[in-house]
């Protein structure tokens, strides 16, 4: 009797007890979400990239012989423009840019004009419009990480 | 290796590179045949990479950078 019971202990204990050998997961159903871009049987699209300047991809505008957009940075956006002269001198402004920049080094190039614009003046010949907002940009950046 | 796009500021014909580790600005700038005064950036205010730093470890794969020429402001 008692071997009896003892056999019965055993095997509720072995059924209470899961097999360690056993997986742990068990996958019910799988299925994989397929790419919009390339589907099965179809061959995938290369997309051509255009090849634009600076100013156009972050959004500036070309007006006549002035180019309009806003410097962007991780702190803020400022509006400004960049003109062409006919012979080529590129010229910056910014209008009502950060109070921030009135602590850095090159606060002294920015000259005050009408209605907020700021002409900025730089020591050499800026060599292109792109040059110039790509500098703007990392100048406003400085005097917000100094 | 690691794969990535130099486009010139001021536009024109994309330069897709593969850079091994190690390489600097510098190679690239030599390969790309594009004169000492260019830096490359990836724009929106960052700094320019230095010539020397290693470019490999400092982008990602795919990366687009800007080749554009520095401008310094002065009165």
């Amino acid at each position: 009797m008692i071997t009896y019971i003892r056999n019965i202990c055993r095997w509720v204990e072995q059924a209470l007890v899961p097999d360690p050998t056993a997986p742990r997961v068990e996958v019910v159903e799988q299925y994989t979400i397929q790419s919009q871009g390339v589907r099965r049987g179809q061959r995938s699209v290369l997309v051509n990239r255009v090849p634009r300047p600076y100013w156009e991809e972050r959004g500036w505008q070309k007006v006549g012989g002035k180019y309009e957009g806003m410097y962007q940075t991780r702190f803020g956006h400022w509006f400004g423009y960049v003109t062409v002269s006919p012979s080529g001198r590129v010229e910056v402004f910014i209008r009502n840019p950060p109070a921030c920049l009135e602590k850095h080094p090159h606060w002294a190039c920015f000259n005050k004009r009408l209605d907020g614009w700021y002409f900025i003046h730089p020591i050499k010949s800026i060599a292109d419009v792109s040059a110039g907002i790509i500098n703007v940009e990392k100048t406003i950046t400085e005097a917000y990480e100094d | 290796m690691k794969n990535i796009t130099i486009v010139p500021a001021t536009g024109g014909a994309y330069s897709d590179i593969t850079i091994a580790p190690g390489t600097t600005p510098r190679d690239v700038k030599k390969q790309l045949n594009l004169a000492d005064e260019f830096v490359l950036t990836r724009g929106r205010g960052t700094e320019p990479i230095p010539d020397g730093e290693n470019l490999y470890e400092s982008v990602k794969d795919g990366t687009k950078l800007f080749a554009t020429t520095a401008v310094e402001w002065g009165q």
